[in-house]
């Protein structure tokens, strides 16, 4: 039964009474003839009837205190307290007991699924998403495609959605450049792989400064160089909202007149200048003025006043998208620096080249999230302070495809041991280096429903986290191993997946276990014993079961490089075994999708 | 007897003193229609909770920057659909909470005295979360939160005509997908092509 055609678009509007009294009038005088309308009407009224009486949970007793925690410290949401009610109900369902004990050891019994260490003593470590490892089981993906190298330098990191210039399948053409910083130039597409030793496009640099500028308020120094590949870039929906392309001719890092709200505005040719609003995303007139001047060369480059002073000027390269800084700062504050990212977004039939200039337009948003693949896993970099850099772990954190935050600056545990993750502020770069200091080693195993695969275990030590990235063993289950540093953790979120099933680890599920040093450190290292088991029935029995073993210590150090292309670009890693800093993973450098 | 602070009122105060306790009073007004909001955009309570208070803490991060216009509901429903766009960007689509909370060990559900009624009532929340989220948000606000069109174009930062169009086809997809469950189908996905309003 269908309405009938003059009534279509106008029947649910008459339903909610957003039609005028005469609208109304009529298509009610129509109902009481045509009894196939009626019937839809019965229809939408039954729905809505429906509608109304579909649930939504009750709120957490517990949420303003939560909230007010995180409005006073910062904190990642995931970290929170267990409400009361919910602890209390799984503390009864579970069996929890820890033994602690010192000295090398062997594994504890009963667990004959462990990994053993290798012959290199690197020791099994699972991956997150798992299976795909290809050398006897899963590798964590931040180390599956470690590489030979070991340069320090950063390296971009992607950005929002991408455009589709790159699209290498695994295995395929890589280039890499070591000269600029890890600054990594476009691939070409097509290409065989090749390292370039050399840089090929130059830094920006300070230009002559052009003619007229407008008040700005911005000051101080130090336009940060434009760093990052691209690919053409598309504009995304970002985290304040939506932003639409814009012909940016202008952008203006300015303050409103009450000296309240700082921010970047945007002109457009023959538009009038607009600010993000931080809380709806658009762009509403703004009051005063005052800009850095952008204007776009003859070559498709772009010059930036990005100290919003008249100089320097700092060309940034007809590139797809790179992120400058831009000086603002209040009257009565100091200068702060805000990173804006710049996108060039080819027009349509314009060519991918820099013929196209004519149909391309630059577009600038806020860095307040950035998304793109490590390794083969969707990540997205948050500034969750919203103040354009990637620096504060309370705030900001890398957001792994299983969506558990991990703060900047933590630890993640993989099959080269344990890394420290960090991004540079700018976030162009994500950087992995081995962790330094006493390490202890903790055994992860789920027992839930029979055969459990751990996908993400993040356990939390004052203000350090570890994750334990995926299952292991055969078919990506099994008891894992990791290395931790000393100390007390406990298990701070994650999840836990079977074949019909995904069981979230709460934060609070588990008491806290110790992890005690190994007796002297050395290269190769038996970590004390340790041991915990926590267990809950549910009708059907099922456990967790977190214990010590013994572990080896290798390194690993390097990069991973990023680009928007969606697909990893270059990776520059080395797996050194520590003391003597053999090299005991090497892999040639791969770019994937 | 005292009259209770407006909304903006509480906010004005929140806006230009920091007072936490005014924050407070409009937490407590509001968190729990901001939770139903995320819940029926998403479907799983837990990740509906982080939204609202994702969504409460920008209110607060950048309350010096409130400009007390247009009703406060309003205005936080915008926050909150862009706290939604934030992390629908970067989590994927919604994930209907018996398949994630299952697992848990929780309390055995107490006998239903209709079953057949909460079936249904499971039912169109499924074909809720089923539609895609361009017609699935005007329909939340339309009949959960009872906003008229123009509040829902203005927070959705689309037409009220688009508005209009996207309710009429979120209403015909609801009932199409619940005649397929009747008939034991499968839900096809909905476009949310062939918006008949003009695009902002």
């Amino acid at each position: 039964m269908t309405l009938c055609p003059d009534l279509r678009r106008r029947f649910v509007p008459f339903l909610d009474r957003e039609v005028s009294d005469t609208e109304a009038a009529a298509i009610a005088a129509h109902l009481e003839e045509c009894a196939g309308c009626r019937e839809v009407r019965d229809s939408y009224v039954g729905v809505r009837q429906l509608l109304a009486a579909a649930p939504a949970p009750a709120p957490d007793p517990a949420a303003w205190r939560r909230l007010r925690s995180r409005m006073r410290r910062g904190r990642p949401v995931w970290l929170r307290p267990v409400p009361l009610a919910a602890a209390g109900s799984l503390a009864a369902a579970l069996l929890i007991f820890a033994t602690l004990s010192t000295g090398g050891t062997s594994p504890p019994s009963g667990h004959s699924g462990a990994a053993a260490p290798s012959s290199q003593g690197t020791p099994a470590v699972p991956s997150r998403g798992g299976g795909e490892g290809g050398d006897g089981g899963p590798v964590c993906p931040a180390v599956r495609r470690d590489l030979s190298g070991g340069a320090e330098a950063g390296a971009p990191f992607s950005d929002g959605p991408v455009g589709s210039s790159v699209a290498p399948s695994p295995g395929d053409a890589t280039v890499v450049s070591r000269d600029r910083g890890g600054i990594l130039d476009e691939p070409a597409a097509g290409a065989g792989a090749v390292e370039s030793g050399a840089a090929s496009a130059p830094a920006p640099a300070a230009v002559e400064k052009p003619g007229a500028v407008p008040p700005v308020v911005g000051g101080g120094a130090n336009a940060a160089p434009s760093k990052g590949a691209g690919a053409a870039a598309s504009t995304p929906a970002g985290p304040l909202g939506p932003r639409g392309p814009m012909g940016a001719a202008w952008v203006a890092a300015r303050l409103n007149s009450d000296r309240r709200h700082e921010g970047i505005a945007l002109r457009s040719f023959g538009e009038e200048p607009r600010e993000f609003d931080p809380f709806t995303g658009r762009l509403p007139l703004p009051r005063g003025e005052g800009g850095v001047p952008l204007r776009e060369l003859p070559n498709g480059n772009l010059l930036v006043d990005a100290n919003g002073d008249g100089g320097p000027w700092v060309e940034v390269p007809d590139r797809g998208a790179q992120t400058i800084a831009v000086q603002v700062r209040h009257e009565d504050g100091p200068p702060r620096t805000l990173h804006v990212r710049l996108e060039k977004e080819r027009g349509a039939g314009g060519g991918g080249g820099r013929g196209g200039r004519a149909e391309s337009r630059w577009t600038l948003r806020n860095v307040t999230a950035r998304t793109g693949r490590w390794q083969r896993e969707s990540v997205l970099l948050l500034d969750g302070d919203h103040d354009g850099r990637y620096d504060d772990p309370g705030a900001d954190a890398l957001v792994f495809s299983d969506g558990v935050p991990i703060p900047l600056g933590s630890t993640v545990a993989c099959k080269a041991g344990l890394l420290d993750v960090s991004v540079d502020p700018a976030g162009e770069s994500l950087r992995m280096k081995t962790h330094e200091g006493a390490m202890g080693a903790v055994r992860v195993h789920a027992l839930y429903q029979g055969d459990a695969q751990i996908q993400s275990l993040v356990l939390r030590s004052g203000d350090r986290y570890v994750e334990v990235c995926g299952g292991g063993g055969a078919g990506g289950r099994g008891p894992r191993t990791l290395t931790v540093p000393v100390g007390t953790w406990e298990l701070a979120g994650g999840w836990v997946s079977g074949t019909d099933f995904r069981a979230r680890v709460r934060p609070g599920s588990y008491p806290p276990i110790v992890v005690a040093a190994v007796p002297e450190p050395r290269e190769m290292l038996l970590g004390g014993s340790c041991r915990l088991e926590a267990r809950w029935e549910r009708g059907e029995p099922g456990s967790i079961t977190i214990a010590a073993d013994s572990v080896a210590i290798v390194g690993a150090s390097g990069e991973v490089y990023e680009d928007r292309s969606g697909g990893l670009q270059a990776v520059r890693a080395s797996i050194r075994r520590k003391g003597d800093g053999k090299v005991i993973n090497k892999q040639t450098v791969s770019r994937f999708t | 007897m005292s009259r209770l602070p407006t909304d903006l009122e509480l906010m004005t105060r929140v806006s230009r003193g920091g007072d936490e306790a005014a924050f407070e009073d409009i937490f407590r007004r509001h968190y729990g229609s901001l939770v139903a909001f995320f819940y029926r955009m998403r479907g799983e309570r837990h990740a509906s909770e982080d939204l609202a208070q994702d969504t409460f803490l920008r209110l607060w991060k950048y309350r010096g920057t409130y400009k007390p216009t247009g009703s406060f509901v309003g205005f936080l429903l915008t926050v909150a659909r862009n706290v939604w766009a934030d992390r629908a960007a970067r989590s994927g689509p919604a994930i209907v909470e018996d398949e994630v909370l299952d697992a848990f060990p929780q309390k055995r559900a107490e006998p239903v005295e209709n079953a057949e009624a909460e079936e249904d009532k499971e039912r169109v929340r499924k074909a809720v979360l089923d539609l895609p989220e361009a017609l699935r948000a005007p329909l939340v606000l339309s009949r959960f939160h009872g906003m008229e069109y123009r509040e829902i174009a203005e927070v959705l930062a689309i037409s009220a005509r688009t508005v209009e169009a996207r309710i009429s086809r979120a209403m015909d997809g609801i009932l199409r997908r619940l005649r397929r469950f009747q008939s034991g189908g499968t839900p096809i996905p909905e476009s949310p092509e062939g918006d008949e309003g003009a695009r902002p």
